[in-house]
């Protein structure tokens, strides 16, 4: 009986701290995983998926507590807001950890069995430990209230971020991450400064303490808060990679190893997406651009990036550099979103985060399946591909058919709604970008999927180890089914995720 | 021509954050908006609170002590990328 | 013009640290040599932390430990803390940039981010 006590006490202890636990179980589980011998090829990989699971039990929980009972603050070490730092789990943040680890686990799952065929034995153990401290401080940059803590966590992302490039070493790689790291630092030194100030003008670091002080401090103080907000966009469009400061995204998609790459188009950029929607709606609030249109800035900037990112991506002839030009097209929708200052538009900005991370990590897995069995990068040598891989190939079309937004696929809702959030919003203009978007996105992704299952096989261009195309395991069939299924799921029933963003999207817009 | 336009590029900016500092609470004037209750708690009952005299130790050991777990983090992943990316090929 | 003047007299640190931002900015901006960009980018870093380490400073401030006998003013800690913090980081950032660079210069015998660029787009 005693022991049935403790047990449970064990239990609502780990409940009751579950905001600080999401973060501190993939920390610790990297600390272990680094322990591990460098013999084994799936022990830090099982580590990686046990944590995987913990943080699942732990973002159901905060689901389920959010949604019954309002959003969380948690005090961490007991110190009450302004002295100590403080959690705060909201509909966002629960949405963005469902996004983040219900990705994330689909991805370990598929880099069990990819990852050895990628990347030296040895260094399993390390890439894992990389891959559990990003994930953590995505995490953690979801749930935290305070900005200096935001900028630590932005550190370890980047680190962790530019190490899952860097470990598959080879000159790319290398130079990719080194491009990487220096841009992402410039971007994280900017928004320390902008932090700097926004501390000096209110005295807080808690975004809600700023938040309450920033009335009086934007009539004060105009010219201080206005450059810290440049710096705020400086910094987050450099780490989102929006249009005219992507330069780094390409080489560090394209180049790392495919999970790597799907979790850093999937998920990465998202973050600092959300976190600049924080920063845009509670620190400086909607009325604050009326009178300096930081959101036309964004709307121009985001117009620019989707059209050019399409136009880029058909250049190209490598699977993956043409997956990561289209994700800076994809990151230009979730910041026409914002850019909008519409609530429709909003919803349809935030749910494009979800459906993306969805099916940009679904293309990435399925041209890292077919690079796994066949060794095929260049999209001309991928026609009659499908006929050896009906499964990589499926879920390739399945996502092809998502990005192009075809109805009953998961991309068709949110740009439904970002469409209409355009019309709502009165600006018809960029109904007009989201049109041809999907169209130029129907031009490059559309041929590849009906070429790999009716395209002639051209015996020119066979590689000679195209004859002994290897069976595609369990363990990486598996994430693509489950995401492709997801993606038609969400296209059907998109109701699940509409409930936490219209929640979000009501506190912003009362 | 790329150097002028860096250059002109950087005068702009320096010449905004000229500006930012000319408009920036004086430096040193005990009623800066930074000068509040937050900083007269640690002050005051730091010592208390905490049982560390140096304050500036009682915030990054206490008060703050989640930044300073994320900064041994920083630390830990750092170490784990150089080894990484110095044991690849 | 007097005024302004003034006021960047009243605030030389801050002054001081904006210079010293844009120093390290024109540095990453211009060099191409790898190593001389970090380091433009640590000079930028510890523009930034001179900045928030000046915000603390009080007329007449003493170190913030604290002695409850005799009535002084002590600046404020917080932003020292911070910074301390926020030093290590910027450490653990350059460390591992460094890293990288030995890689490259590994496999390109120089660490010029131009001539880099050469031998890449040159014909294998």
């Amino acid at each position: 009986m005693s022991s049935l006590l403790d047990t449970f006490g064990v239990l609502s202890v780990f409940f009751w701290n579950a905001p600080v636990l999401v973060v501190l179980v993939l920390w610790i589980t990297a600390c272990l995983t680094a322990l591990l011998p460098s013999k084994g090829t799936w022990l830090p990989g099982g580590f990686a998926l046990a944590a995987h699971f913990l943080a699942l039990i732990l973002t159901g929980y905060l689901a389920w507590a959010v949604l019954s009972y309002g959003e969380i603050r948690y005090a961490l070490g007991g110190w009450l807001a302004p002295w100590g730092i403080e959690f705060l789990v909201t509909r966002l943040s629960v949405f963005m950890l469902i996004t983040i680890f219900s990705v994330s686990t689909l991805i370990v799952i598929y880099s069990l069995a990819d990852l050895p065929h990628d990347i030296e034995t040895h260094l399993l153990g390390g890439y894992y430990t990389l891959y559990l401290l990003l994930v953590g401080s995505l995490a953690g940059l979801c749930v935290t209230n305070d900005l200096f803590n935001m900028f630590v966590l932005m550190e370890v992302a980047a680190i962790g971020a530019c190490g899952i490039i860097a470990v598959k070493g080879g000159p790319e790689c290398t130079e990719a991450s080194l491009k990487y790291m220096i841009l992402s630092c410039l971007g994280t030194a900017g928004i320390l400064l902008a932090t700097a100030l926004l501390y000096k003008l209110t005295g807080h670091l808690n975004i809600d303490y700023i938040a309450a002080g920033m009335g009086t401090a934007v009539v004060r103080y105009p010219i201080n808060s206005m450059v810290a907000l440049a710096l705020f966009s400086v910094g987050f469009i450099v780490k989102a990679a929006l249009f005219p400061l992507h330069v780094w995204l390409p080489d560090a998609h394209s180049s790392a190893p495919s999970p790597s790459s799907a979790v850093l188009s999937g998920l990465v950029i998202k973050v600092y997406a959300v976190l600049y929607l924080r920063i845009l709606v509670h620190v400086y609030t909607p009325a604050v651009f009326k009178i300096v249109p930081v959101n036309e800035l964004i709307l121009i900037l985001a117009s620019i990036s989707i059209i050019v990112g399409s136009l880029y991506a058909m250049a190209q002839t490598d699977i993956k550099r043409m997956l990561a030009y289209s994700s800076i097209a994809q990151i230009g929708y979730v910041f026409l979103g914002i850019g909008l200052m519409h609530p429709t538009g909003l919803t349809g900005g935030l749910l494009h985060i979800f459906n993306h991370a969805m099916m940009k990590s679904m293309l990435f897995l399925s041209a890292g399946a077919v690079i796994y069995c066949t060794g095929i990068r260049s999209i001309k040598d991928m026609k009659g591909i499908g006929l050896q891989m009906p499964l990589a190939m499926s879920a390739f079309t399945v996502g092809a058919m998502a990005m192009v937004g075809i109805p009953a696929t998961n991309g068709f809702i949110s740009k439904l709604y970002l469409a209409m959030g355009t019309l709502e919003a009165g600006r018809p203009v960029y109904l007009g970008v989201i049109l041809m978007s999907s169209l130029l996105n129907g031009i490059y992704y559309l041929p590849i999927a009906i070429g790999a299952f009716f395209g002639q096989q051209d015996p020119e261009s066979w590689p000679a180890n195209r004859g002994d195309c290897k069976r595609l395991p369990l363990s990486m069939a598996l994430p693509l089914i489950i995401l492709a299924v997801g993606c038609l799921f969400f296209g059907i029933f998109p109701r699940h995720m509409l409930v936490l963003i219209e929640g979000t999207v009501a506190t912003i817009f009362p | 021509m790329r150097r002028i336009l860096t250059f002109a590029f950087l005068a702009v900016i320096g010449f905004v954050l000229v500006l930012t500092v000319a408009e920036m609470p004086t430096y040193g004037d005990p009623s800066n908006p930074v000068h509040n209750e937050v900083a007269a708690r640690y002050l005051e009952q730091g010592t208390t609170e905490t049982g560390a005299p140096n304050t500036i130790s009682a915030i990054i050991t206490d008060y703050r002590a989640f930044d300073t777990l994320g900064e041994a983090t920083v630390l830990f992943t750092a170490i784990a990328a150089v080894v990484v990316c110095l044991k690849s090929r | 013009m007097m005024l302004l003047l003034n006021a960047l007299y009243n605030n030389v640190f801050y002054f001081a640290s904006v210079v010293l931002f844009v120093i390290g900015f024109y540095t990453m901006l211009v060099r191409s040599n790898l190593i001389k960009k970090l380091i433009g980018l640590n000079i930028m870093e510890t523009g930034v932390f001179l900045l928030f380490v000046s915000l603390g400073y009080v007329e007449g401030g003493m170190p913030p430990i604290v002695d409850h006998a005799n009535d002084v003013v002590y600046v404020n800690p917080l932003p020292t803390a911070l910074i301390l913090t926020g030093i290590v980081v910027a450490v653990s950032v350059t460390a591992f940039s460094l890293a990288l660079c030995v890689k490259l210069y590994r496999y390109y015998g120089t660490l010029d981010a131009d001539e880099i660029m050469q031998l890449r787009s040159a014909p294998k």
